[in-house]
């Protein structure tokens, strides 16, 4: 695996529309857990997906979880009839969605985002309020078990802004 | 597989695979291929509205003619083709599905935490814990594995908020 900002700088230079979620987020918002994919909630725009897919498709992305040989074609209509994927690529394990539950579709996302810089790139991820309340809304077991840790960075942030 | 994760990988909410079910006179027993049987069906009657009861059965055959053939045809008396099935992209659309029945599927947590009956994987697959990324870490050496988490540490300590 690549290191995270190697996959978000190449996003970035695609011209892709995306904001960071997922344990990459909570962890630059200050979570302790160690994560080893990307997630992004990426514009479903017809532009933005050609965009995607071409990125995605350059890195050989394939399905996690299931065996090799399937069938599997990533283009922007695959990502129009299932948004929601987990991938394996050449650059690291992703997965992409367009919308997050808790927050809403993308332009929600985005609205709940804030801009980040490693060295000389800028991407969005999703805001602490708004991770807390996706977390929230999964409610798989081990996202509600991240919640205490991050309503309590949420606390220490609101206490000591 | 659970029902949740069945009807993730058909494509249909748990109530429309419990009515399938019951339709179809199948037992609870929720299977891989099962389900891709079940999602032809559902394609097959989407496209042209046939009920589910005889799709079902078309299901096995159709799928046979993969990879041998490229597209599955139904055919009305009169030889007048009423459904095209390309096979290619009802898989790739299947293959997301499973995936994500495995790896992103998670029974949501209600009520009072039950009695723990699971081990192993199968309680960590029912916590939530994506296996599929614990086999892809253990593909990699101690080495490169401690070179990622260096890569992770560095990349959250470089990372400044633009305020």
């Amino acid at each position: 695996m690549k290191a995270f900002i190697g996959q978000i700088a190449a996003l970035v230079e695609g011209e892709v529309q995306f904001v960071v979620i997922g344990g990459v987020a909570a962890g630059l918002h200050g979570a302790g857990r160690a994560t080893f994919d990307l997630d992004i909630c990426y514009d479903p725009s017809a532009e933005n997906r050609e965009r995607l897919a071409k990125a995605l498709a350059g890195w050989g992305a394939y399905l996690r979880g299931v065996e090799p040989g399937l069938p599997f074609t990533m283009d922007a209509r695959q990502l129009l009839i299932t948004p929601v994927m987990t991938l394996t690529t050449s650059t690291g394990d992703l997965d992409v969605m367009d919308r997050v539950a808790g927050v809403g579709e993308f332009a929600a996302v985005y609205a709940q985002s804030v801009v980040i810089r490693v060295g000389d790139v800028a991407f969005r991820t999703l805001d602490l309020p708004a991770l807390v309340a996706a977390k929230r809304a999964s409610a798989r077991p081990k996202d509600l078990d991240q919640l205490p840790e991050l309503e309590a960075l949420l606390a220490m942030r609101r206490s000591n802004p | 597989m659970t029902l949740g994760q069945f009807a993730t990988a058909v494509g249909a909410p748990k109530r429309w695979v419990q009515n399938a079910f019951q339709a179809l006179g199948l037992p609870a027993v929720y299977t891989e291929p099962l389900a891709r049987r079940l999602a032809f069906a559902k394609a097959v009657k989407e496209a042209c509205g046939m009920p589910l009861r005889r799709a079902f059965p078309l299901a096995d055959a159709a799928l046979a003619r993969w990879p041998a053939h490229k597209t599955w045809e139904l055919r009305e008396p009169d030889g007048a083709v009423r459904v095209v099935i390309d096979f290619e992209r009802f898989l790739s659309d299947y293959a997301v599905r499973l995936s994500l029945s495995r790896t992103f599927y998670a029974e949501k947590r209600r009520g009072r935490p039950r009695k723990r009956t699971l081990r192993g994987i199968a309680w960590a697959e029912w916590y939530g814990v994506d296996i599929s990324l614990l086999v892809e870490s253990l593909k990699r050496t101690p080495e490169e594995r401690l070179r990622q988490l260096d890569e992770v540490r560095e990349f959250f300590a470089t990372a400044r908020i633009v305020r």
